[in-house]
This record gives structure tokens, sequence and C-alpha cells, in this order.
């Protein structure tokens, strides 16, 4: 997708256990700054201070989902144009489909794989 | 990767695998409550949305924690209900359908959480 190295990543879910599970595979690949999330809203206030080079982002999330918050970073001029893939278990064809349409740059589907989690995020960037 | 360094993956995630199977039992009565306000609310609504999360939180979660068959079984109810929460009309024929399905996950829960007492 970029030359530019990837070094940021934020990831936003609200399920606990794999929260954990991500931010474990993600660190312990060795490549990235990881940042968690457990919502939309404290995504909003998150990024534009932590300013990642890729968001990896659960849809079906209380409160604000994962649709309205990639809308609500659109908005902003400082978050606009930061990547945003998907990671869900919401995967038919229409639904990716959707999100793609919408603006994600891919869709990761849920269940993953933690031993191989970070080669995927790097194989996307 | 050094071999070293893949089993300190492979302990950490055992660790993390035990986390998630101790929250089975919760996961479990959340659906019990989930299919009691579906049949409550009349399939549509909160009820509908609370049993939905349920299964699907199962179902994008459970093969991560090597609980495959688990996610099997939250799929093919997801997917049901999925399709049900969006159509007008609910037959009898598709209340059975789910709940034989949600009755078929609740069983491999239930056998999850017995084999690790």
């Amino acid at each position: 997708m970029t030359n530019a190295k990837l070094q940021r990543v934020l990831y936003v879910e609200d399920e606990p256990d794999i929260r954990e599970v991500a931010r474990f595979a993600l660190e312990y690949s060795g490549r990235f700054q990881v940042r968690i999330c457990a919502s939309g809203d404290e995504a909003l206030k998150v990024v534009p201070q932590f300013q990642p080079d890729l968001i990896l982002m659960d849809v079906m999330m209380p409160g604000m989902d994962g649709l309205t918050t990639m809308d609500e970073l659109r908005k902003n001029p400082t978050t606009a144009a930061i990547p945003i893939v998907f990671m869900t278990a919401k995967v038919q064809a229409a639904e990716v489909s959707r999100y793609l349409e919408r603006g994600a740059i891919s869709v990761i589907p849920k269940p993953f794989d933690p031993r191989t989690l970070g080669d995927l995020v790097q194989e996307i960037w | 990767m050094p071999d070293d360094r893949l089993s300190a993956i492979e302990r950490e995630i055992a660790k993390l695998c035990q986390s998630f199977a101790a929250s089975l039992p919760e996961r479990r009565d959340a659906l019990i409550a989930g299919w009691s306000a579906f049949e409550n609310s009349g399939w549509k609504g909160v009820g509908a949305d609370q049993l939905y999360r349920a299964a699907h939180s199962l179902a994008g979660s459970a093969a991560t924690f090597d609980f495959a068959n688990l996610g099997r079984h939250a799929r093919v109810l997801t997917d049901h209900l999925h399709a049900l929460i969006d159509r007008a009309n609910v037959t009898s024929d598709d209340r059975t359908k789910a709940q034989q399905m949600l009755g078929e996950l609740l069983a491999e829960l239930s056998k999850e959480i017995e084999a690790r007492r």
C-alpha cells in the first residue's frame, strides 16, 4: 500500500479477551508500537494524539460502531487520511463490500490466529 | 523465529486461552439471558440485539482461543439470527430452528466448561 514503514498501530475492540490477544500478537511480532482502545468513543479521543499509521477496528461494538467511528475520524482533518482495516466476524460478501465502499482499506476476518496476525497486518500495509 | 521465542509466544497464548476458558460460564449465562430477552421482545429490538451480540462475540473469538467447535456453533446461530432480525415475519419454524441451534451451542459450552473443572 505504501513505502512508509508501518510503526504505530491502534486497535479498537470492545471484547477484552480479543483486545488482549491481539495486543500481545502485534507487540510480540516486534514490529509495531501498539495502542488499544475499548470503544469508538475512546478511539476518537486517542487517535488525534497517537496519530497511528494504521487503525485496526472491530465493526460491531456497543455505543459507536466501527463504521460510525470511521465516519467520525474522516470528518477530522488530522485523522481523515489514516487507513482503517476492519477486524470482524461479520464477513459476508455484502458486508465486506459495504466496509470497503465506506472507505476501509481491507478486512481481517475474525477469528484470527494470533501467531500470524502481525504478518497479516504487515502484508496489508 | 528462534525456538525460545516461539515457545514464549505459545506459553502466552496458552495463558490467554485459559483466561478465555474462564469466561465461558459467563458467556453461557449471557446467551440464556439473551434468549429470554429475544423471546420477550417479540424477535425485535433490544432482546434480539442482546442475543445476537452474545452469539456474535463467541463466533468471532472462540476459535482464536482454540475452541473451534464452539466458534462453529456460534457462527451457525449468528447467521440464522442475522437473517431473522432483518425479516418482517418470523415463523414458528424459524424460532424452533434458532432454539435448536442455541441448544447445540449451549451443549458445546457446557461440555467445555465441564472439561475444565
